[in-house]
């Protein structure tokens, strides 16, 4: 079955055609500058056999991106496609799954849309585009908050007055679905358990947001993110958690509306407001090296950002009861040893161990850097949003297939 | 918080009533200020201002300061009585009679129980030891009944500069029925001038002058009409010459403007006057000497302005919040000054000293201004809850987080 | 000597008497809101007065909820240390001023008997920066005061303290002791202390962040409360809904508190027990973790029905799960109640007492 995978961002596209069961990657690649014309023209970086290529299109919407990218898709012979899955950040609390685009499903997708304002209008434009010019092809949405649908209400909740669950929806949605429940599933083939048996705490830790996910039996029970991404940890620009009060207080003292103090949560927070110059904690890390205050003021970024993970993972372990795996994923996950380091060093009253060697030498992923003694194995885990979609795809429609056979 | 604030509003609520009652009792015609000034000063003293002044126009002003140097907000009520007719009243204008809930008396609403619930107010912050950031000034002003608001004007110009205080809001002490009014419309009188050698030509032009300004319809901005009243007509002799004036009053919507107002009737009255025969013809807004009760003596233009502060901001938004949030019901609106000659300083404050302003007081503007003006007693409790809210909210030390009963 | 301790909370003036180190006080009473009305030092003085009948004062000490950085010990009131606090009135403004009444106060009407303030953040008055920092711009958090701190220090420092005596009676440890400490009362909260000095703290700028209070909503995402302001209302309604309207209580549909949904079975206190014992559950992980470990847990605090469950939570839940049943010194609960713990700690600062009265005293 071959899979055409969108990720859709406010002026960018990205995609990837992808071939499942095998996992096999036929043409990939990103269509930027969609929208309004700007100083670059618009383009697509289309990748194909390892060979990448650029095509300057005007693409004034994300249906006109779609169009170019079908275009280059033909082109290059590549015409044969199965099905499209798009990634949509939030589901709210209607879609605990992946859903078959109709025209109920993009009239739930519009009402949901109002709970992420700056993701989900593009992905729903997107899918309408899809649907209109190409209605022959099955098209799923698969969500970054279905993984976390079935977080228990305990953890779901918050202590607040009935009202604002009722009427707002206000509740614990999470993110970082579709990342947490590829790199859990790849950990699990790593260490030979199968995933329904597999429990870790899974750190998702992008050059952007960033979130731990708690994992039992190979679902999500509990994650950082909250109602919005801003709870948890602190990312690149947000400030994850703070006292309630806290924004109360900014309000008051910014005197500006409710949207100016969310803009300095989400874009000035966070490692670059506490930096005050750069929103990358390696940066953060790199000047932690040497004397002066420039150096100290870095250390303490650096220091406050690993405590916080660390925090949150002793939290998650103690939820999660007996865990197979700690798991590290995305940019930072990935590429950045001290931080993996200062989060797990000194548990080992709690069966963790990490490998200082193993940690700072990665030769592929995935890895594991725990020591051999370690109960607890830690994962380095490469993650793939796009094969998590096609593999979600893949599996409804097979699954939706058997049953026309079995109904037959 | 705003349930212990109410806890001891309940407890105040006989001092403050009480309070209300000694004013009202006490008359205080315009430039008659001088006894109800010194009930005023007894009050702020044991309501615990920090900094207690009379200034030079007899205005009497109670600070107690915050801890930092602003945001300032000024309350502020007038102490003098609009002029008032005995024998239209069947209880004593200044009786301070209580019964069926009422505080009984002229200014019990305009503005007496006003300015006792703003004095108050500002006991009940500090009994309740609730800390302020900026300043709180409590202004009972004197002469605002009397065109020009001479009383707010020294205090802008003078007296609150040389006590180093800039107000930052304002909110008037006025009959809001407990609203939260955001404006009103203004009077301006106007005296048309017609002189001429002729007494007979004088004489005519005057009568014309009158019957046309009087009957025809006046249009005001946005299309509407405006409200115009010709007052009365008077004749004098002077260095031969026959001369009669005429005063009118014409109310002001927000937008116009008082010199094309003046043009407008100028060339209305000479039209019609020049017809009748060989005359001159003047028009200007009314103007008339003032002597306060300290002797100072000023000139008062009678122009009220008509003003309104935008219902969405800052100050509009924080007042119904707060409010909102301590359980008080309060719906903004305007003054409709259903009589000729009522009005307030918010026009002098925001268009001479560019202080926004807010009126909320527990007076009725129904029964301003009239025989048997009343003010009701929980009103003013009330009001005296909501003031320190409001001031809480726009000059207090922020409590969020600290106000559950767990700690 | 008797000690006379006040407690000035935000709704009534509570105050006990002690004799020397019983565990019992002598009297115990309240002043009520209203009654406060009047004059608040009068009722200061009604207490004084009543405690008098039961001999001479030899110290007072007074409860204070906040002394932000400054106060890292209990103080002895003199009139820098009250300017002192007066400066700090922003950071705690509605119990900071009641405890500056209630202290000048006592002065007053006693001007001999010296009054210990003793504070509940000054056992986390040395934690971590990065245990205090807000992921926030430096300066804001400057202007605004904003770090982190825990509210219930008199209790915990008292529970650490007497874990780590009974843990030394058991045998001499090697290194630092990694207590945490679980305060159950209205507003819980939850401390990891290595040896004497706390590494982690539930609550936060404010007592209003971590576990979710009687009415208070605890951790909570920070869009919240600016997508409640766009629905309309205004900071101080928020406000009030997260304090007052929030919290156990919110989820119980009703008032409640901790000794009731911990130790009575109705359905409808399920979801606030469930989701207590869940934050509790995580801010146990993430306080060990703090630690790299955990040696013992201490109890502490007003609900006495509910510690006797959290004792069993503590062993058959927590530690079972998360340690393997390892938890080498086990669970203690402080029986001491706070205003005891408050006259002990000022008894503590007797020498320092005893040395200013002999810096005051005429040289012969």
């Amino acid at each position: 079955m071959n899979i055409l995978v969108f990720n859709c961002g406010s002026s960018s596209l990205k995609y990837r055609l992808l071939r499942l069961p095998g996992e096999a990657e036929l043409a990939g690649g990103e269509a930027r500058r969609i929208g309004p014309r700007t100083a670059e023209p618009a383009h697509v970086v289309h990748r194909v056999n390892g060979i990448t290529t650029t095509h300057y299109h005007p693409m004034p919407d994300h249906g006109a991106a779609f169009s170019n990218v079908m275009q280059l898709l033909e082109r290059d012979g590549l015409a044969e496609i199965d099905a499209i899955g798009h990634r949509m950040v939030h589901g709210g609390g209607r879609f605990a799954d992946c859903a078959l685009v109709d025209e109920a499903v993009i009239a739930g997708l519009e009402e949901t849309s109002v709970l992420a304002p700056l993701h989900n209008p593009p992905a729903i434009s997107l899918v309408k585009s899809c649907a209109r010019l190409r209605p022959e092809l099955p098209e799923v949405v698969v969500f970054d908050t279905a993984f976390h649908s079935g977080i228990p209400e305990y953890a779901r909740n918050y202590a607040i007055p009935g009202w604002m669950r009722e009427e707002i929806g206000v509740r614990k949605y999470g993110f970082h679905g579709i990342s947490h429940e590829y790199v859990t599933t790849e950990a699990a083939r790593f260490l030979g358990i199968a995933t329904a048996k597999f429990n870790a705490v899974s750190c998702h830790l992008g050059s952007g947001g960033a979130s731990l996910c708690a994992v039992v039996n190979g679902l999500s029970v509990d994650n950082t993110m909250g109602y919005s991404p801003l709870q948890g940890l602190i990312m690149s620009t947000r400030s994850g958690s703070l006292d309630p009060s806290v924004p109360l207080r900014l309000f008051h003292h910014l005197g500006c509306n409710g949207t100016g103090v969310e803009d300095l949560l989400n874009k000035k927070s966070g490692v670059l407001g506490l930096s005050g110059s750069s929103s990358d904690i390696r940066d953060a890390l790199a000047a932690a090296v040497g004397d002066g205050p420039e150096s100290e003021r870095a250390r303490a970024v650096a220091d406050a950002y690993a405590w916080r993970i660390r925090k949150h993972l002793g939290a998650y372990l103690a939820v999660v009861g007996r865990a197979d795996a700690v798991i590290f994923t995305d940019t930072v996950g990935e590429e950045v040893p001290p931080i993996r380091y200062a989060v797990c060093a000194g548990m080992e009253d709690f069966g963790l161990a990490i490998d200082r060697g193993r940690n700072e030498k990665i030769s592929a992923l995935p890895a594991d850097v725990a020591t051999d003694e370690s109960r607890i194995r830690i994962l380095v885990v490469k993650t793939d949003e796009e094969m998590s979609i096609a593999r979600t795809v893949h599996r409804f429609l097979t699954r939706q297939a058997l049953a026309v056979c079995q109904d037959g | 918080m705003y349930r212990m604030l109410k806890a001891r509003r309940d407890a105040m609520k006989d001092d403050v009533v009480g309070f209300a009652q000694e004013l009202v009792r006490t008359p205080s015609p315009s430039f008659q200020e001088r006894g109800v000034a010194a009930i005023v000063e007894a009050g702020m003293k044991s309501a615990g201002f920090d900094n207690i002044f009379t200034d030079d126009a007899g205005n009497v002003i109670g600070v107690m300061y915050g801890r930092e140097n602003g945001p300032n907000l000024l309350l502020l009520s007038h102490m003098d009585s609009c002029p008032h007719d005995a024998s239209a009243w069947k209880r004593h204008p200044f009786s301070g009679e209580i019964s069926d809930g009422r505080l009984w008396g002229l200014s019990a609403s305009d503005c007496k129980g006003g300015l006792a619930a703003q004095i108050f107010a500002a006991a009940l912050l500090r009994r309740a030891i609730l800390p302020l950031q900026g300043s709180l000034i409590v202004a009972a002003t004197v002469a605002e009944e009397k065109w020009g608001s001479i009383g707010v004007r020294a205090l802008m110009q003078r007296t609150l500069p040389a006590l180093g205080l800039e107000p930052a809001y304002a909110v008037l002490g006025e009959p809001t029925g407990l609203g939260i009014y955001y404006g009103h419309d203004g009077w301006m009188e106007i005296d048309a001038c017609i002189r001429g050698a002729n007494p007979f030509h004088v004489g005519d032009a005057a009568e014309a002058v009158a019957r046309r300004l009087g009957s025809r319809p006046w249009a005001a901005e946005g299309g509407k009409s405006a409200e115009f009243h010709v007052q009365n007509l008077s004749y004098a002799q002077s260095e031969g010459l026959r001369r009669a004036t005429i005063r009118m009053a014409r109310r002001l919507s927000v937008p116009e403007n008082v010199a094309r107002v003046l043009e407008q009737v100028k060339s209305d009255a000479l039209e019609v006057a020049t017809s009748t025969g060989a005359v001159a013809v003047d028009v200007a807004v009314h103007e008339e000497s003032q002597m306060l009760y300290t002797g100072h003596t000023t000139v008062a233009r009678h122009v009220l302005s008509a003003w309104e502060t935008d219902p969405f901001c800052p100050l509009m938004e924080r007042t119904r919040h707060a409010l909102s949030a301590a359980g008080l019901e309060a719906k903004p609106g305007k003054w409709r000054l259903g009589k000729a000659g009522m009005g307030t300083a918010g026009g002098v404050l925001m268009r001479d000293f560019s202080v926004p302003a807010i009126g909320y007081g527990p007076g009725d503007e129904d029964v301003a201004h009239g025989p048997d003006e009343y003010a009701e007693t929980d009103a003013i409790a009330e009001a005296t809850l909501g003031t320190a809210v409001i001031a809480h909210a726009l000059v207090g030390v922020p409590v969020y987080g600290w106000t559950s009963d767990e700690i | 000597m008797n000690i006379l301790a006040f407690d000035p909370g935000r709704v009534r003036l509570d105050y006990s008497l002690f004799r020397d180190a019983e565990r019992k006080p002598i009297i115990t009473g309240h002043v009520p809101e209203p009654d406060m009305t009047a004059d608040p030092a009068d009722a200061v003085a009604d207490a004084v007065g009543s405690a008098l009948n039961y001999g001479e004062i030899g110290l007072c000490v007074v409860r204070v909820v906040f002394g932000g950085e400054a106060f890292k010990t209990c103080a002895i009131a003199d009139w820098l240390v009250l300017e002192r606090l007066h400066e700090m009135i922003p950071q705690s403004p509605l119990h900071l001023p009641r405890a500056i009444e209630t202290v000048r106060a006592v002065m007053r009407c006693r001007p001999e008997i010296p009054v210990v303030l003793d504070f509940e953040t000054a056992f986390f008055a040395g934690l971590p920066e990065r245990e205090t920092v807000y992921a926030i711009d430096p300066g804001l958090s400057a202007a605004l005061r904003l770090r982190r701190y825990g509210y219930h220090g008199i209790y915990h420092r008292a529970a650490c303290h007497e874990a780590a005596h009974k843990a030394a009676n058991r045998e001499a440890p090697a290194s630092p002791l990694r207590i945490l400490s679980i305060c159950l009362e209205p507003k819980p909260e939850v401390a990891a202390v290595v040896g004497i000095r706390p590494v982690y703290v539930t609550s936060g700028s404010t007592p209003l962040e971590g576990l979710p209070g009687r009415t208070s909503c605890g951790d909570l995402d920070p869009s919240l409360p600016g997508l409640l302001m766009r629905r309309e209302l205004g900071p101080e309604r928020v406000d009030e809904l997260l304090t007052k309207e929030s919290g156990l209580s919110a989820l119980a549909g009703r008032m409640t508190d901790l000794d009731e949904i911990l130790t009575v079975d109705d359905p409808s206190l399920n979801a606030a027990r469930d989701y207590f014992l869940y934050r509790l559950l995580q801010a146990c992980g993430a306080g060990a973790a703090a630690m790299g470990g955990l040696d013992g847990v201490a109890l502490s605090g007003r609900y006495r029905k509910a510690a006797g469950q959290i004792r069993e939570w503590v062993v058959s839940s927590f530690a079972e799960r998360f340690l393997s049943g390892k938890l080498r010194y086990g669970v203690t609960m402080l029986e001491a109640s706070r205003d005891r713990i408050m006259a002990d700690d000022a008894m503590g600062t007797a020498p320092q007492i005893l040395a200013r009265i002999k810096d005051a005293a005429p040289v012969p």
